[in-house]
């Protein structure tokens, strides 16, 4: 009997040996592919949800909170869905749906009564997918979510989206059709060369997905990109960028010389209190490009990246709205009004910045063809500005006004109107408007 | 062999004939069939959701079933003194012991089974979808997930030899909640705490506790990463399952060596 426990407790010493040396050679698989992830982001959690995002039922939890969500936000709970999205991300980090859903909400729905995102929550949303991308890093979609953010709610800093969409195409599970925006991303971010390279390696893989699967979907988008090829190399040359590389930009007759003289003139009129009206004229005639018209706390810019912690609670103190002008006919004239949402825009700074700007690199291919990718066949005797470095012309012009002005009080109670330089107040044209040409430079004999 | 086969296929038995099991199975089930309405409420993420709840349900159902299946074997014989007749005859305790476990384990692997063929009905039905590319996680959770449970089984039947039930409940129950914790508390505080003894206390209980979050591959089936690491989990699992039955094989001798000096 004695020699059976002897043996029974050599076999025990063995599998337990054998246990531990399996449970730590799994271990770095377990941390890869089923970790809850970085417990740095539990910072802050109370105990309950530190247990409750450790244990193995978390994934149910983010499930039945995620069901909460959506009733949240079908009843316009908007506010309610933010620390739910935080705490499913914390119990569930896989779940990319919640961090791209959230990050959307985040980003897109907190509007004013004109329908303007509160751009104040962008960093936020930044941060939420930046956390997500640090939790889901092996696929595309957070990534490709991310870039998009930057390509086309923040509409500033297209060498971000550019970052983030190339990294999106590199992963293996991208879905092909996704992967042409970073061909855009590249023209926004005014990169044509790998906008050229770009298209023409998805030419290339289409080409060699439909030879080999036959699907007449890849045939579609091989179409696509040559078409997409040609076309900005066709603008490419029209515009005078091959040209100028080859030194005879001067020699010929590119619609891109003579620049524009925008001519920007602005009135800024406050009608109510903080119910701003601009309106004002440039050397634009086509319809299509739009200015954009920030109106902020003097001191408060929005830097676009993600916020430093993941903090719903914004500074309401801080105003900050931005809004695209239309233009037409040389014109624009818009009523902003910003008295429905006082959390929105408080205007508790003692100067209020008005300011305009026109970046070419995104406006439309029909503007684009006068004035150039970098702006080079425009110019403004006031409000122009030239980046030497990045070879980047743009509009900016700024204005700041006291806060009582856009109050409508103290010295302002009568009347609150800014008229840039060069304004001139005409009468609004009764005849409707008649889309005019672009005016071309002469041409050379 | 025989002897513990003959044992086991009538635990198996018993246990169908439970009334407490079959309730606790048939709410499981209930429950499995009601969630994928759930998915009426959530427009945006509705697979993920299902495999969610679901799965949660499976997991919460079947540690039920595996604790009160367990902790009740051995007192059970000892209370009815049936105990008594079965080692009269030709059998050994050790055999007894392991007819006993392996009966239990049957009963749990036929429940865990019934209750994933469900599941995955309710999953086919509200995703119309066959794709073993969608069914694939849920079916591989659902096998780790019998091993889980075995191992919790073992530890039940392991106190089972020296306490009463229902302190053995309370103990399984507290085991499995730490062996759930203990990859994450190992990479918390064992791999970046700054707290050299605290370090040194979490490496040692995660090489000696029985560890249920290795064995738990669930986590990934509801989300697309989960699609993607299909082919490297095949040799996660074995592993899995080797440690389990490494882990079971520790607690059975452990249990063998206690049941046979115990006076019954």
């Amino acid at each position: 009997m004695a020699k059976k426990r002897g043996v029974l407790i050599g076999v025990l010493a063995g599998a337990f040996i054998a246990q531990a040396a399996i449970s730590q050679s799994m271990y770095p698989t377990w941390k890869r592919d089923y970790s809850t992830g970085n417990t740095g982001i539990a910072e802050g959690l109370s105990v309950d949800q530190l247990l409750a995002s450790m244990s193995g039922l978390r994934q149910m939890v983010a499930g039945i909170l995620w069901v909460q969500c959506d009733e949240y936000f079908h009843n316009g709970q908007f506010d309610a869905i933010l620390p739910l999205v935080r705490l499913i991300t914390w119990l569930d980090p896989r779940q990319m749906e919640v961090y791209s859903s959230g990050a959307w909400h985040i980003a897109y729905n907190f509007t004013d009564e004109q329908n303007r995102s509160d751009r104040r929550y962008i960093p936020i949303a930044l941060r939420l997918l930046e956390e997500g991308v640090v939790q889901n890093p092996d696929t595309y979609r957070l990534f490709h979510e991310t870039g998009w953010i930057y390509y086309h709610k923040v509409d500033d800093n297209f060498p971000e989206a550019v970052r983030w969409f190339e990294q999106s195409v590199q992963k293996p599970d991208v879905l092909p059709a996704l992967r042409g925006i970073l061909a855009n991303a590249y023209l926004k971010a005014g990169q044509l060369d790998k906008a050229v390279d770009w298209y023409a390696t998805l030419e290339k893989d289409y080409q060699t997905r439909f030879e080999l699967t036959g699907d007449r979907s890849d045939e579609t988008q091989y179409d696509v990109m040559a078409n997409n090829l040609n076309n900005l190399l066709i603008r490419m040359t029209s515009r005078g960028v091959f040209g100028r590389r080859a030194g005879v930009y001067d020699q010929y007759d590119y619609d891109t010389q003579n620049p524009v003289d925008l001519n920007f003139t602005v009135k800024i009129e406050v009608l109510q209190p903080k119910v701003v009206r601009v309106s004002g004229t440039w050397g634009i005639p086509a319809t299509g490009a739009r200015i954009r018209c920030v109106i902020r706390d003097k001191g408060f810019e929005i830097p676009w990246e993600p916020a430093p912690s993941m903090d719903f609670e914004l500074d309401k103190g801080r105003t900050y709205m931005l809004d695209s002008l239309y233009t037409q006919n040389n014109r624009f004239d818009r009523k902003i009004d910003m008295s429905r949402n006082p959390t929105m825009y408080p205007f508790k700074a003692d100067t209020v910045v008005v300011e305009f700007m026109f970046n070419p690199r995104t406006a439309p291919h029909h503007i684009q063809d006068k004035v150039g990718w970098d702006g080079e066949g425009m110019t403004d005797k006031r409000y122009y500005v030239f980046d030497k470095e990045r070879n980047h012309h743009w509009l900016y012009a700024a204005f700041e006004i006291p806060r009582d002005m856009i109050l409508r009080r103290g010295n302002y109670r009568l009347e609150g109107v800014l008229r840039s330089e060069g304004f001139i107040d005409v009468e609004v044209r009764e005849q409707s408007d008649v889309i005019e040409r672009i005016p071309r430079a002469p041409l050379r004999n | 062999m025989s002897q513990i086969l003959a044992i086991a296929s009538t635990t198996l038995g018993e246990a169908i004939r439970r009334r407490v099991l079959l309730i606790i199975l048939m709410v499981g089930l209930a429950f499995l069939i009601i969630s994928p309405s759930l998915n009426q409420l959530t427009p945006r993420g509705e697979r993920m959701v299902l495999i969610q709840m679901t799965l949660g349900i499976l997991k919460i159902t079947s540690a039920i079933l595996a604790v009160t299946l367990t902790v009740y074997l051995l007192p059970n014989e000892v209370e009815r003194r049936t105990i008594y007749t079965i080692l009269s005859k030709p059998v050994q305790r050790y055999q007894f012991l392991l007819g006993k476990f392996f009966g239990s384990v049957g009963a749990l692997t036929l429940m865990i089974g019934m209750m994933t063929l469900v599941l995955l009905v309710a999953f086919v039905i509200q995703q119309q979808t066959f794709d073993m590319k969608d069914l694939g996680p849920i079916i591989r959770s659902s096998i780790m997930l019998v091993f889980q449970m075995s191992l919790l089984a073992a530890v039940a039947m392991f106190f089972s030899t020296f306490v009463t039930p229902v302190v053995n409940f309370f103990l399984t129950g507290l085991v499995f909640v730490f062996g759930t914790l203990l990859n994450p508390l190992f990479e918390a505080l064992g791999e970046r705490g700054n707290q050299p003894a605290m370090q040194v206390i979490t490496k040692i209980a995660h090489y000696a506790v029985p560890n249920f979050s290795t064995l738990d591959i669930s986590t990934n089936a509801a989300s697309e990463a989960g699609t993607r690491i299909g082919g490297s989990e095949l040799v996660y699992m074995t592993q899995g399952m080797l440690y389990a039955l490494a882990y079971i094989g520790i607690l059975l001798i452990l249990s063998v060596l206690v049941f046979d000096r115990k006076e019954v």
